[in-house]
């Protein structure tokens, strides 16, 4: 198995055909619940961090990091997949009552009531005003005006007002225009806000700074989302539209339908008859190719025949003219209410497609999220799993090398104030000639001998074992034997150099006086310096072990007066 | 089939600094480290362990207690298959052998070796032992000049000596490792073996990621720290009376300050203990007469860092320039920049002469009673001083080696700290930067967001980096 990490090699392209198509309002909410819920979880506990990184890692292992190619890791579409599958993870992680609280789903079916809302609101207004704007009592005919000032003209106008502010949406002008609309909407928010701070100096402080990260973490968040908050309350709004102009259409078919209506115009002015045509054809403009004049607007004639004037008798009135209103009435609407609504839905719909999937969630709380998600957990914290034996210190009679062959030949004899000097190769390899003399001197200070032989150990083990040999075969005229011992005391004692001063006393005997004196590390200048006090007490510590009463431990030098 | 992990031995002579080498490359500072020899006795496994699965162990091994004796039974036994197993075999019941017969098992189960030398030190027998007997086991292996002295005297001759019997030879002193000396080391370890590269290369990556990770954990912290500075107030409801003279507003002036400071101290301290949880530090040192050891609001801390007077006034002009720059705007450029200028004016003289309060009082009169609020911090200089402070804080936590617990930091031939005059970092950056923080501190004070954070983040994130790999000095024992 390769370890699933930022350069795992899985792919799996469908994932990445439509990026971040994924994420609904709904996620964009329940997204923001959890982050708040872990920021919650640090501020009080900052020990959770590690749990929550550890979380998030594995469940970014279980969902996304299977199935994203390596090359697209930081990229817009792999921070919008990762933190989806994140989010699909949390929800699949939350207990049933958590689940059920989320307030995502919530959300949704708040919106959904509010869209059904809309549109159950819609339908009631354009039923009811298509209602009383068409009432006929059979006397006068009804007024086409008002039907057209009423419910085509404003929309129009609302229609050719957003067109417009989409396509100045970025000139400086109409930024000035609307930023002086909203000085009024600035009044009220400052008078909000010194009103609640009033509210908020009668709180407890914890609670006044709680409000405040909180209004603060909104607000931030609501800078991010703007654009995807911003369609999604236009979609119910343009359902609203919708609905209205579609009773208003309804209504009116259903009443051309079911009863038998006079629609006319009039007009207290000298309007000609002729200036009303225009007009009823250039709105006609749209519908003229598949409806034309006299049935999908009337014609000179009959506007000119249902101008209606004071106190004439509906006698004097063609009922044709009358009627040849109805159908322009039911395609204004439908063009200029019905079209441009259905486009702006459309077009919300479509612009909050596009707003959720532009998320680039680059915010510093995403990016910390991404971050954790990307990276993989690395653990090198573990602890050691215990203490095992102390160094060996070797006992009496405990060899593991092979016997010592006893030497026929003696060395030679020793006198009453002559020992035998063994030297650590370590320390023989620094000294010089002319550094002899200052030898001598140093161990005569110690023990007052005078050195009749030296031998050198520490070059091997075999060499080890021959000197110990070679000891064993001088001849001493004044027992008990002498021996000092010159070894490294810069480097701590270890079983090897033990076991050697145990070899000697048992080729000595066990009243034999044997010195170890300790030098320090050898420089150019110094080549038999002083252990420090930290040396000679490590030393100390594993030659007491060695249970010798007749072993001497010194430092062959004097100690620096601190040490000493 | 998963091979299982990669497994290192770290071996050496007692006290070579086996354990510092191991405790800062897997910055794990529980290890076990004295500057007693011996104080490893076992054979301890320390994993890396990326998503669950462990790539590589280290293995912190006991110090060779009879170097000659193994040289000598390996020189017999030089063609056994594995010899480090035939001598644990033969020698696992015999107590005199115990720490290396521990010493040998991972090199006898297949483990890589990494050899620990004191480089600070001359070439002894035992070391030419140690040498040749890992040699003799066929295993591939580094060898690592653990020199934690400042002598060098013996670099030369430790290399030579070493180069003829092992693949790579690093120096590395494992008391003062930065982390770009230890990613260095991983990279020279997998270029022993060919078939140790690709779990190094993962390794490696997962330490860069996690590290780039903590240093954005960091970012978050200090930034979060400036955000709760500077939209900290303190308030106090207090008797009309109490606040009628001079003398009386500054008692209570004085307390609420006092407050205030407290509050800033907590939340120093506060991020301060995030950032060493970022970096994984258990054990801290600081050396006596750091500027981290005094107090924040102490002189020597506001001489030590932050910015000069001129440096700050420069600063301060670019605040008040940007805000009478917003006027301009409104006046739709008729002032022609005016504002701007003498906002730019303003900003200046205030950071040059006003700048000694740490921050303002404010008081509201009510009915029966006062309420005297102070903060935020209105000073930009006392800011920079934090930044300072926080970065110093930083910059110790990202150097300070994992494996220093076992340093004999009072011995006379440790690598000495570096004497710096007192300062911080700010100094060294760039005027537009510094600009762009106190646009960061005006809004941060509002409790505003603003572009200039991003700005901020920026500089923290490249000053974080650039202390990572050295490029700018840890002003080390400031």
């Amino acid at each position: 198995m390769e370890t699933k990490r930022s350069g795992s090699e899985t792919t799996n392209a469908n994932a990445w055909e439509n990026p971040g198509s994924r994420w609904s309002v709904a996620d964009l909410i329940d997204y923001e619940t959890f982050l708040n819920a872990d920021e919650r979880k640090v501020r009080e506990s900052p020990d959770a961090r590690r749990e929550i990184a550890k979380r998030d890692r594995a469940l970014y292992l279980e969902g996304a990091g299977e199935a994203i190619p390596a090359p697209e890791f930081h990229t817009p579409a792999h921070r919008r997949e990762t933190l989806h599958a994140w989010l699909d993870g949390r929800r699949r992680g939350a207990g049933g009552q958590e689940r059920h609280d989320l307030p995502g789903e919530t959300f949704t079916r708040s919106l959904r009531m509010a869209g059904l809302l809309a549109i159950l609101a819609g339908l009631g207004a354009g039923t009811g005003i298509t209602a009383a704007l068409l009432r006929y009592d059979g006397e006068t005919p009804v007024n086409v005006s008002w039907y057209v000032f009423v419910l085509v003209l404003p929309q129009l106008a609302m229609a050719l007002a957003a067109a417009v502010i989409w396509l100045l949406r970025r000139s400086a002008s109409l930024g000035r225009a609307l930023e002086d609309l909203s000085w009024g909407l600035r009044l009220v928010r400052s008078l909000v806000a010194g009103l609640s701070r009033r509210f908020q100096a009668r709180v407890p402080q914890n609670a006044r700074e709680d409000t405040l990260a909180r209004g603060g973490v909104a607000a931030s968040r609501s800078t991010l989302y703007q654009p995807v908050s911003t369609w999604t309350f236009l979609v119910p709004l343009q359902a609203f539209g919708v609905a209205f102009n579609v009773a208003v259409i309804v209504t009116t078919v259903a009443l051309l339908w079911f009863s038998d209506r006079a629609f006319g115009w009039q007009s207290t002015l000298d309007v000609p008859d002729q200036t009303v045509y225009s007009i009823v054809r250039t709105i006609a403009l749209p519908w003229r190719p598949i409806a034309g004049e006299g049935r999908g607007y009337p014609g000179p004639e009959q506007v000119k025949g249902s101008r209606i004037y004071l106190n004439a008798k509906k006698e004097a009135y063609d009922p044709a003219h009358l009627r040849s209103w109805r159908w322009f009435l039911v395609l204004s609407v439908s063009v200029y209410g019905l079209l441009p609504r259905l486009a702006l839905l459309a077009i919300s719909l479509a612009a909050r497609r596009r707003a959720l999937a532009g998320l680039s969630f680059r915010d510093a709380r995403s990016q910390a999220l991404y971050r954790r998600l990307v990276t993989p957990s690395l653990d090198a914290s573990a602890r050691a799993s215990g203490a095992g034996p102390e160094m060996a210190i070797p006992r009496t009679g405990q060899t593991t090398r092979p016997p010592l062959e006893p030497r026929t030949a003696p060395s030679g004899k020793m006198g009453a104030d002559e020992c035998l000097l063994i030297l650590h190769v370590d320390v023989r390899d620094v000294l010089k000639d002319e550094d002899d003399s200052r030898l001598l001197k140093l161990v005569g200070n110690h023990t007052g001998w005078r050195i009749t032989a030296r031998r050198a150990f520490g070059a091997s083990a075999a060499g080890n074992r021959d000197v110990t040999a070679t000891v064993a075969t001088w001849q001493w005229l004044s027992p008990p034997p002498r021996v000092m011992v010159v070894d490294d005391g810069s480097q701590p004692p270890i079983t090897e150099h033990l076991r050697f001063l145990k070899d000697l006393r048992m080729v000595t005997g066990a009243e034999a006086d044997i010195t170890l004196a300790l030098v320090g590390e050898a420089t150019d200048s110094e080549p038999l310096p002083p252990v420090t006090g930290r040396q000679l007490s490590q030393w100390r510590q594993k030659i007491d072990q060695l249970a010798d009463p007749y072993l001497h431990l010194v430092s062959l030098a004097s100690l620096p007066r601190e040490d000493a | 089939m998963d091979p299982g992990p990669l497994q290192i031995a770290i071996m050496g002579h007692p006290n070579a600094g086996k354990s510092s080498v191991v405790a800062t490359l897997t910055e794990n500072d529980s290890i076990g480290i004295g500057n007693t020899p011996g104080t490893t006795t076992r054979s301890d496994r320390y994993p890396v362990t990326i998503d669950g699965r462990t790539l590589i162990e280290f293995i912190d091994t006991p110090g060779f207690q009879n170097p000659g004796d193994l040289l000598e039974w390996f020189k017999v036994h030089r063609d056994e298959e594995n010899v480090a197993a035939a001598f644990i075999r033969t020698h696992e019941s015999n107590e005199l052998y115990v720490h290396d017969c521990e010493l040998l098992r991972p090199v006898s189960e297949g483990a890589g070796i990494i050899l620990v030398i004191d480089g600070s030190t001359r070439i002894r027998q035992k070391d030419r032992d140690e040498i040749e007997l890992l040699r003799l086991t066929r295993r591939p292996r580094m060898a690592i000049l653990n020199n934690m002295t400042d002598r060098e005297n013996y670099q030369s001759q430790w290399d030579s000596e070493l180069r003829m019997s092992f693949n790579s030879v690093r120096e590395f002193n494992a008391h003062r490792a930065t982390y770009a000396e230890r990613i260095d080391l991983l990279n020279a370890m997998k270029s022993i073996e060919q078939g140790w590269e690709p779990r190094f290369k993962l390794a490696i990556s997962a330490f860069e990621e996690d590290w780039d990770n903590r240093i954005d954990q960091t970012i978050e912290t200090i930034v979060d720290l400036f955000r709760t500075v500077l939209e900290y107030k303190v308030s106090k409801r207090v008797d009309p009376e109490k606040v009628s003279t001079r003398t009386g507003e500054k008692r209570v002036r004085t307390q609420l300050v006092k407050r205030l400071e407290e509050g800033i101290r907590r939340f120093e301290k506060s991020a301060q203990q995030e950032i060493r949880a970022h970096f994984r530090h258990n054990v801290w040192n600081v050396p006596p007469g750091s500027l981290l050891m005094e107090d924040l609001f102490s002189e020597q801390v506001s001489h030590g860092l932050g910015l000069s007077k001129a440096q700050l006034a420069v600063a301060g002009m670019a605040a008040g320039g940007i805000a009478g720059g917003l006027l301009d705007t409104t006046t739709a450029g008729v002032t022609l920049g005016a504002f701007a200028l003498l906002g730019a004016a303003g900003g200046g003289v205030t950071a040059w002469i006003g700048g000694s309060a740490l921050t303002r009082m404010d008081i509201q009169r009510m009915l029966g009673s006062v309420r005297v609020t102070v903060g935020p911090v209105s000073r930009d200089g006392f800011l920079f001083v934090l930044l300072d402070r926080i970065l110093l804080y930083c910059a110790r936590a990202m150097n300070w080696s994992h494996g220093r617990q076992g340093a004999d930091e009072d011995a006379a031939n440790r690598v000495p700290e570096k004497r710096l005059e007192p300062a911080g970092f700010a100094q060294d950056l760039s005027a537009s930067q510094r600009k762009s923080m106190v646009r960061f501190f005006a809004a941060a004070r509002k409790g505003r967001d603003s572009p200039a954070e991003e700005a901020f983040r920026e500089i923290l994130g490249t000053t974080l980096h650039e202390l990572s790999v050295g490029t700018i000095d840890s002003r080390e024992g400031v």
